[in-house]
């Protein structure tokens, strides 16, 4: 991604956006989990305003992609569900970043 | 660089919102209290043994409230949640420099012996006062500062005006109950703060319901995200 160009030395379109990020709740869920090292579902909710049913939703898909890791636990009795980024979703969230960036400075005045 | 100043933000509005609560000012104001809570009782006659059990307890009653409140009003509020590195430097930093400062207590409380406290300042204020105050500004500034707690700035102003405020007014001002009066008045804006936090946090942050489903596993999740809106509404009806 130096100068904006991939691997092979070309600019990005915005066809190759990460649409799996681009959806503004997982863009919201995604860089809540980047600036934290893990949270909780409930902290997310909070956090994001979502549904508890939309926000599963999503993290489900997001799951499915292998950028969110869950880990499951037990507090006491009660089932307690920890999200973190995996570093694929790490890398995938700054590489999208960076398109946007480059996509969006591009435009013109 | 708006991306990244925006996800800044972004952390920061999220670690703030664990000080939302108003634990953190309640369980401070209880610990300046507690200071006052021993030369109360001896003002009011009670042996110095007793004294030290009362400061101990109200202490104690800090120390419970503010366990208690973030695991029984906040975690089932706002949840779980465990931030970057930078901040668990920060945290570190914060326990070194109230350490450092339980460790200037003792050592006033030790040079209290030799007679330190004879010396006084502007011929009212004893010099371990102002040590003390200093001690106060310098460890709660830091902490303030480490633990991106902004209130703290302000607490500090307060522990630091409580011990030389007492002096003042069980000295040259005479008064009785100088010393749970100033402590009393210096912990008032904390506790009161702290309250009003605490009713607008529960206010704002309802516990949720209480069969609020967990996703279990991958299935689990995987089924409910399927579900049509409307659809679990008209099972249960």
């Amino acid at each position: 991604m130096a100068n904006g160009r991939d691997d092979s030395g070309q600019r990005p379109s915005l066809a190759d956006i990460d649409r799996l990020i681009h959806e503004p709740a997982r863009f919201l869920v995604m860089a809540h989990l980047y600036v934290v090292e893990a949270a909780d579902f409930l902290f997310l909710q909070r956090q994001t305003n979502l549904t508890w049913g939309n926000l599963s939703s999503h993290m489900s898909k997001l799951e499915d992609a292998g950028y969110v890791h869950v880990e499951k636990s037990f507090k006491g009795k009660k089932p307690h569900t920890m999200l973190r980024l995996t570093e694929e979703g790490r890398k995938a969230f700054r590489d999208y970043r960076d398109r946007m960036q480059e996509t969006l400075s591009a435009l013109p005045e | 660089m708006s991306e990244t100043i925006s996800l800044k933000e972004l952390e920061r509005k999220a670690y703030r919102s664990f000080f939302k609560d108003g634990i953190w000012d309640i369980y401070l104001g209880l610990l300046l209290l507690a200071m006052g809570g021993g030369p109360a009782l001896l003002a009011l006659g009670a042996p110095l043994v007793w004294a030290a059990i009362g400061g101990l307890a109200v202490a104690a009653l800090g120390m419970f409230i503010f366990f208690a409140g973030k695991r029984c009003l906040t975690v089932p509020r706002l949840g779980t949640v465990r931030f970057g590195p930078a901040r668990k430097v920060g945290r570190k930093r914060a326990v070194v420099v109230f350490s450092a400062s339980v460790l200037v207590g003792v050592a006033l409380f030790a040079l209290s012996w030799t007679g330190i406290t004879r010396i006084t300042v502007l011929e009212a204020i004893p010099l371990p006062a102002l040590v003390f105050a200093a001690n106060c500004i310098v460890v709660f500034g830091l902490a303030a500062y480490f633990l991106d707690f902004s209130r703290l700035y302000a607490y500090a102003v307060l522990y630091a005006a409580a011990f030389p405020l007492a002096v003042l007014l069980h000295g040259p001002a005479q008064l009785p109950y100088g010393w749970p009066l100033a402590y009393s008045i210096a912990s008032a804006p904390m506790l009161i703060i702290g309250l009003v936090l605490l009713i607008r946090f529960l206010r704002e942050y309802p516990l949720g319901p209480p069969n609020t489903p967990e996703p279990c596993s991958q299935r689990q999740l995987r089924v409910r995200s399927t579900v049509a809106p409307g659809t679990e509404e008209r099972m249960d009806g």
